[in-house]
C-alpha cells in the first residue's frame, strides 16, 4: 500500500491504553510505504544502528560493508587500531568502493574510474589527475565522507549517520546488561565465526523484531522442531552438549519471563533444562570464580533473546547468534545471521554450538523456516483491513513496573517485568518509541 | 527513494557554474521515483525517441514493437513502402497487438477478443459485430510524428517537436560516418540481446560516452584479449585493437548540443577493423576527413535520450528503455554495412560478441560498475557527482578534428577522459524538465 498514512497522524495507529487493558497496533503499520519512508528517515537513518562485530574487523585494513537504513556504509580498521565508518560511495561517481562485503585492504581503489582512498578516507590518487584538473586542484576535497558517529560496546560496533545522537551507552541503556551476559562469557572476548547467511522475508521488518522476542509462538511453531530433534537424539544417542535442550519448547515447567527494557529494547528468557546441554556449561567453574552468582545464572542457566531497537537481535538459546533485520520495503526484509562464540572454548563445545546453530537458526535448518512461514502469513493477513488491530494485551494482569526478583539478581532495571515469555507487555516501549520517532516530520 | 524531490526545485539538482569551475549533479537524480515520473512525462514522451532501423522493417507488413518511454508502440511498413507507427494497444481492451517483438503481418488480429486491423491501422474486423457499428471509430491510434535519418527511425508521441533533422543537429555527421560505410546502406544483423540493469537510465547515457572508465573497467578485457591473441590464433581482421584501452592515443569528447554527446579515440591498428577492406572505395567516394574519421577513429555517439551508435571494436545500436528510477532495459544490435565480405562480417560479429554482449568480456564489467554506482548513490550524505574533469581545456566550438569533418559542437576537449560533454546532456535534461 502506498503512503495512505500521513506520518503526522501515526499516533492513532498505536492504541496505547494499558489503564483500560488495551494495547493494540493498527496493522497498517506493516504495510504502508509512506510510513516506511518515515521509518527509514526517522529511525534507521537517525539512530545508532548495529554495523558489525569487532572480530569481523580485527586487523588494520579489515573492512566490513553494511547499511544504515538504505545507505551503504563501511567500517574500516585504522592503522592505529581505531575504527572509522564511511559512506560507501566513491567521491567521483558514487560507486560502491568495497570489492566484497568484508575483506582486508589498506587502500580502496574504485573499480569504475580507479580513484584510490587510504584507510583513513583520504583521497590519495585520481587517475590521470594532471590531465583533468587545473593548477589549484585540491585532492582533499574528494576525501570520503565519514558517518556521523561510530562507537562500540563490548565488541558490538554501531554507527549513526547523524552526529546528533546520544552516546551509544545511553542509547543501549538497560540492554547493556544483556550484552554483558554474552560478551563476558570468555575473558578473550567473542568472535563471529566464519560464514553467514542472508535471506529475504516477504514481510515487514517489525514482524521480525517482534518474532525475535515472542515466546508465545514457540510451543506452536517450533513444536515440529522439538519433536524432530527428540526423535533424532533418541535414535542417534546424542549426549551432553550435543543434546538439544528442547525442554522449554515442549513443557511449561521451566521458569521464563519477559522484560521491557525501556527505549524500545526488549528481552525474553527461559531457564535451561538441563544446563548441561549448553556449550558454555564446560566453563561453569571459571564463570563462578570470575562473576557474581546472579550474573552466572543469567549467563549460563537462562537462555535469552535480546532485541536492541530497532533491528538487532542477540540470541543465546540453542546457540549464540547475531541477527540483523534490514528493511528493504514495507513488504520486504533482508535478514543476516552470524554464529557468535566465546573465543576460548573447547573443540567439542564449538562443534556442538555450530551444529545447534545450523539446526535452529539457519534458513536451511528446522526452525527458522517455520518462523519465516509464520511471518509471511502474518504479513499477508495484515492486508485484511477490516480486521484492523493487532492486540498486545496478553499478560497485562501480571505485568509489574520495574524489576522482578531475577532482574534484581542480574543487576538491571527493566521498565516492566512479566512472569511469562508468552506475554506481550514487553513490546510497549518499542511501539511507543516507534510512534514518537515516525511521527516526526 | 520515493518522491522526496517532487516539491523541490528541480533546477537545484544541477549545479551549473562552469564560470566558477564547477558543474555537479545531485545524486538523487538517479534514485528519486517522482523525478523519474517527470522524466517519462517531460522527456521521453515529449521528444524524438529512436524506434528501430529501416532494415528491421524492410518489407511490406514488417512490424517492430518497441516503447517510447513506457508506452508500447509499433512501426509497420505499409504497402506503398512508407512507414506508420501506432500505439500497440487493441482499441477494445488494449491488449498488445503484435504477436512478437518483430515479424511480418499484413493484418493484426488481437489474441484477446479477435478484433483485427489492417496494416494502415484501420479496424477491419470486430468479432460478432453489432449492426450499425462504425468500425472507423476503433481505428488504431497513430503516434504524432515519425521520421527517419540515414535509415534510423525515430518517433515522437508529441506533435510539438522540431524536425528530426533539426533535432539531430550536429549528431548527423556522426550518423553519416556510419551510413557511408556501404553504398547499399546498413543492415541490422539478425539476433539481439536484451538485459536489465539495476541502475538509472542516465548512468547508461553517461557510460556510453565515458572514456575515463575504459582504462580501469576494461583493463580486464584488454589483458584477456592480449593473452588470447598472444597464443597466435588471431591474426588480421580477427585481432581486436586494444591499444586505445591503455591510453596514450589521441582522443576527444564533444557536447553536440540538444543533449547529444560523443567521444572518440584513435585506432592504433586500424587495419584490423572490418571496414579496412573498403579503404579504396571510401577514398574514392568520400572526403579525406570522412575517410580518416571512419577508418581511424573509434567512435561512440549518444543521441538524447535513448540510443547509442558505437563504432569501436564492432558496430552497434544500443537502445535503452527506462523502467523505473532504479532499473532499465538495454537492447543491443549489431549493425553492419551491407555487402561486406564474409571475412569482414565474421570479424565484426566475433568482436561484437567479445565486447558488447553481456556474455562477453567487457559489458558485464560495465554493468557491475553501473549497479555499484546506483547503490552508492543511496548514500545521500555524499551528495554530488562532479563533472569537472577537463574544465580548463574546454574549446567552445570545433577542435581541429571537428573542423576537418565539418561539424560544430557547442563545446569539446581533446581528451575523452574529460567530462565537459555531460554539461550539455544535463542542461538539455533540465531544460526539458523545466519547460515541458
Amino acid at each position: 500500500m502506498d503512503g495512505m498514512v500521513n506520518p503526522a497522524t501515526v499516533g492513532g495507529l498505536i492504541d496505547d491504553r494499558p489503564e483500560d487493558h488495551v494495547f493494540r497496533v493498527d496493522r497498517q503499520i506493516y504495510l504502508d510505504e509512506g510510513l516506511f519512508e518515515s521509518e527509514l528517515k526517522n529511525i534507521f537513518e537517525a539512530d545508532w544502528i548495529f554495523l558489525c562485530h569487532e572480530s569481523q574487523v580485527k586487523k588494520p585494513g579489515d573492512y566490513f560493508a553494511a547499511h544504515i537504513g538504505r545507505q551503504p556504509v563501511f567500517v574500516h580498521r585504522q592503522e592505529d587500531g581505531s575504527l572509522k565508518g564511511f559512506l560507501n560511495a566513491c567521491s567521483h561517481r558514487g560507486a560502491i568502493l568495497t570489492p566484497f562485503q568484508h575483506g582486508n585492504a589498506k587502500t580502496l581503489t574504485c573499480r569504475f574510474h580507479g580513484w584510490t582512498y587510504k584507510c583513513d578516507g583520504g583521497c590519495i590518487r585520481i587517475k590521470d589527475e594532471e590531465t583533468g584538473y587545473g593548477d589549484n586542484f585540491d585532492r582533499s576535497t574528494y576525501d570520503l565522507t565519514e558517518i556521523g558517529g561510530i562507537a562500540s560496546y563490548k565488541g558490538f560496533v554501531f554507527g549513526s549517520l547523524s552526529a546528533d545522537v546520544d552516546t551509544l551507552e545511553n542509547f543501549l541503556g538497560e540492554s547493556k546488561a544483556f550484552i554483558d551476559f554474552v560478551a563476558d562469557q570468555s575473558a578473550a572476548g567473542l568472535e563471529v565465526l566464519p560464514g553467514s547467511q542472508k535471506y529475504v522475508i516477504a514481510g515487514n521488518w517489525k514482524m521480525s523484531t517482534e518474532n525475535a522476542v515472542d515466546g508465545y509462538h514457540t510451543s506452536t511453531v517450533h513444536r515440529i522442531f522439538a519433536s524432530t530433534v527428540k526423535q533424532r537424539e533418541a535414535r542417534e544417542g546424542y549426549e551432553g552438549m550435543m543434546k538439544t535442550e528442547t525442554g522449554r519448547l515442549a513443557k511449561k515447567t521451566v521458569r521464563n519471563g519477559c522484560y521491557d527494557l525501556g527505549q524500545g529494547h526488549m528481552v525474553i528468557w527461559a531457564e535451561r533444562d538441563p544446563v548441561s546441554t549448553s556449550p558454555l556449561s564446560e566453563a561453569e567453574e571459571r564463570l563462578e570464580k570470575d562473576h557474581p552468582a546472579g550474573k552466572v545464572n543469567w549467563m549460563l542457566r537462562r537462555g535469552r533473546n535480546l532485541i536492541i531497537f530497532p533491528s538487532l537481535m542477540i540470541n543465546d538459546f540453542a546457540a549464540t547468534q547475531i541477527r540483523t533485520f534490514r528493511p528493504i520495503s514495507a513488504d520486504e526484509t533482508e535478514v543476516t545471521i552470524y554464529c557468535l562464540a566465546p573465543s576460548e572454548e573447547s573443540r567439542e563445545a564449538r562443534y556442538a554450538r555450530l551444529r545447534k546453530f545450523e539446526d535452529f537458526f539457519m534458513a536451511s535448518g528446522m526452525a527458522t523456516s517455520d518462523d519465516v512461514m509464520a511471518l509471511e502469513a502474518t504479513h499477508d493477513g495484515s492486508r485484511g483491513r477490516v480486521a484492523r488491530w493487532g492486540e498486545f494485551h496478553r499478560g497485562q494482569g501480571t505485568m509489574i513496573q520495574g524489576p522482578d526478583d531475577v532482574a534484581e539478581e542480574g543487576g538491571f532495571v527493566p521498565e516492566t517485568s512479566n512472569s511469562s515469555w508468552d506475554h506481550e507487555t514487553l513490546y510497549y516501549s518499542f511501539y511507543r518509541r516507534w510512534r514518537d520517532q515516525v511521527s516526526r516530520s | 527513494m520515493d518522491g522526496s524531490i517532487v516539491a523541490k526545485d528541480v533546477s537545484a539538482l544541477v549545479d551549473d557554474r562552469v564560470d566558477e569551475g564547477m558543474f555537479r549533479v545531485d545524486r538523487s537524480v538517479y534514485t528519486d521515483e517522482a523525478l523519474f515520473e517527470k522524466e517519462i512525462d517531460r522527456i521521453f514522451e515529449k521528444c524524438w525517441v529512436f524506434l528501430c532501423h529501416e532494415s528491421q522493417v524492410a518489407a511490406h507488413g514488417d512490424y517492430f514493437w518497441t516503447e517510447i518511454g513506457r508506452q508500447p508502440v509499433y512501426v509497420h511498413r505499409q504497402e506503398d513502402g512508407s512507414l506508420k507507427c501506432f500505439i500497440n494497444a487493441c482499441s477494445h481492451r488494449a491488449a498488445i497487438l503484435t504477436p512478437f517483438r518483430r515479424g511480418n503481418a499484413k493484418t493484426l488480429t488481437c489474441r484477446f477478443h479477435g478484433w483485427s486491423y489492417k496494416c494502415d491501422g484501420a479496424c477491419m474486423g470486430i468479432k460478432n459485430e453489432e449492426p450499425n457499428t462504425d468500425k472507423s471509430t476503433f481505428d488504431l491510434r497513430e503516434i504524432a510524428r515519425l521520421d527517419s535519418y540515414g535509415g534510423f527511425i525515430f518517433g515522437s508521441l508529441s506533435p510539438d517537436v522540431p524536425s528530426l533533422a533539426d533535432w539531430l543537429g550536429e549528431a548527423k555527421p556522426w550518423i553519416d560516418l556510419m551510413v557511408a560505410q556501404s553504398t547499399e546502406g546498413l543492415e541490422v544483423v539478425p539476433g539481439s540481446s536484451t538485459y536489465a540493469i539495476d541502475g538509472n537510465w542516465k548512468f547508461q547515457a553517461e557510460n556510453a560516452v565515458d572514456g575515463y572508465h575504459v582504462s580501469t573497467v576494461h583493463r580486464v578485457f584488454a589483458n584477456t584479449i592480449a593473452a588470447r591473441e598472444g597464443k597466435g590464433e588471431y591474426t588480421g581482421i580477427k585481432k581486436t585493437e586494444a591499444g586505445r584501452m591503455a591510453g596514450g592515443v589521441p582522443t576527444g569528447c564533444y557536447d553536440l548540443g540538444n543533449g547529444h554527446m560523443a567521444v572518440w579515440a584513435q585506432h592504433t591498428t586500424p587495419e584490423v577493423r572490418p571496414i579496412w577492406e573498403q579503404k579504396e572505395r571510401l577514398e574514392k567516394d568520400l572526403t579525406p576527413a570522412q575517410v580518416d574519421w571512419i577508418l581511424t577513429k573509434g567512435r561512440n555517439l549518444y543521441i538524447f535520450p535513448n540510443v547509442m551508435l558505437m563504432d569501436n571494436p564492432s558496430t552497434q545500436i544500443r537502445v535503452m528503455k527506462p523502467l523505473s528510477a532504479e532499473r532499465m532495459d538495454v537492447s543491443v544490435y549489431c549493425v553492419a554495412p551491407k555487402g561486406e565480405s564474409d571475412t569482414a562480417r565474421a570479424g565484426r560479429l566475433r568482436k561484437f560478441e567479445d565486447f558488447y554482449l553481456t556474455a562477453g568480456m567487457a559489458t558485464s564489467d560495465d554493468l557491475a560498475a553501473l549497479e555499484d554506482t546506483q547503490e552508492g548513490s543511496l548514500a545521500t550524505g555524499a551528495k554530488w557527482n562532479e563533472f569537472t574533469r577537463g574544465m580548463d581545456s574546454i574549446i567552445y566550438g570545433p577542435d581541429k578534428a571537428a573542423a576537418a569533418l565539418g561539424f560544430n559542437p557547442p563545446a569539446c576537449t581533446e581528451n575523452w577522459d574529460h567530462e565537459i560533454h555531460y554539461h550539455g546532456f544535463y542542461r538539455q535534461w533540465l531544460k526539458m524538465l523545466e519547460e515541458n
